[in-house]
């Protein structure tokens, strides 16, 4: 999941360890009426990854580093992002329709709400709702 | 429904009425924790596994995490005794507040104190001060009617005659 949304094993690895340290601390916090200890964890690691992606200084490492592919580039057929794309959650969320698809990695994997994903993909709200919408209902037949 | 909440799409309102519909209707929790468990399923079989320097670096990490969270030991009492009582960090920071608490309430309770003692010095210097004017008029009255009676003693002629107080031989002052 982490990987998925950085694309970098480097970072990825350092907010995998701040997910366990945050967790190891609010613990307390944890109520397992409310759901497993794995979506918890899911759901901690997205938000924090999420955040790293967000945040000014990733942004800029990021750029320097695409700055430095596109120089050595074209050697190699497949970027970083795209292998991201057939690992983890990812591969899986990736099978949904095309669509379904793009909604589910803009909204899951990127963060963004949806009314950026309506401004993005000049869409009315209504229509990224019940795009995503369908996209999870897709999402739940596929994991039956 | 289910998914949207599980995968954390859902904002804290939605958070709360979903949890309460599970609350009300087990079969909606049960279908809840089926689709998570089939989650962490097909999310295990594609995990990327993270290196496994990260895997002890973690645990290192947690390690120390713990040990922070460990009881801290009083080191020594006042007699350089190592002391076997031990306090945690919760103990530390209720004891913190108290004493924090106790000194306002002690500051507090000293202004009080000390303004209630100056209205008494204040009340009291007004007592003393209205005492002694009244025994000065009084000790100032006493003896001027003593002498007022004594002096204007009756005499022969119209003319008043005093006598010097305390003068047995008696100088006389005519007054005309």
């Amino acid at each position: 999941m982490i990987l998925n949304i950085l694309g970098d094993e480097t970072s990825a690895g350092e907010v995998l360890q701040e997910v366990f340290i945050n967790s190891w601390r609010s613990i307390d916090v944890f109520d397992e009426h409310k759901c497993t200890l794995f979506t918890w964890l899911l759901n901690s690691s997205r938000h924090l990854a999420l955040e790293t992606l967000k945040s000014k200084s990733y942004a800029e490492n990021r750029k320097s580093d695409e700055l430095r592919e596109s120089i050595q580039l074209h050697s190699n057929s497949k970027s970083a992002a795209v292998k991201m794309d057939e690992v983890g959650l990812k591969k899986v969320f990736f099978r949904l329709k095309g669509e379904h698809r793009v909604f589910i990695d803009l909204f899951y994997f990127q963060g963004y709400t949806l009314d950026e994903i309506s401004v993005i993909e000049e869409m009315p709200l209504s229509t990224v709702k019940s795009g995503i919408r369908m996209a999870l209902i897709q999402l739940r037949e596929y994991l039956k | 429904m289910i998914e949207y909440n599980v995968l954390g799409f859902a904002n804290e309102t939605e958070q709360a009425e979903f949890e309460r519909i599970c609350e009300q209707h087990p079969e909606c929790r049960a279908a809840k924790e089926s689709f998570e468990r089939a989650l962490e399923k097909i999310a295990v079989q594609h995990a990327v596994h993270p290196p496994t320097y990260l895997k002890s670096k973690i645990f290192s990490q947690l390690e120390i995490e713990s040990e922070k969270s460990k009881p801290h030991p009083i080191l020594t009492d006042p007699l350089g005794h190592i002391s076997k009582t031990t306090i945690s960090d919760e103990t530390l920071k209720y004891l913190l507040a108290a004493s924090i608490f106790l000194l306002a309430a002690s500051i507090i309770f000293n202004v009080y104190l000390l303004t209630a003692n100056r209205n008494l010095n204040r009340q009291y210097n007004r007592v003393l001060h209205n005492t002694e004017n009244e025994t000065l008029e009084e000790s100032s009255e006493r003896p001027l009617k003593r002498r007022q009676s004594s002096l204007f003693s009756s005499g022969e002629s119209n003319d008043k005659v005093f006598q010097a107080p305390g003068s047995e031989t008696g100088y006389n002052l005519i007054i005309i």
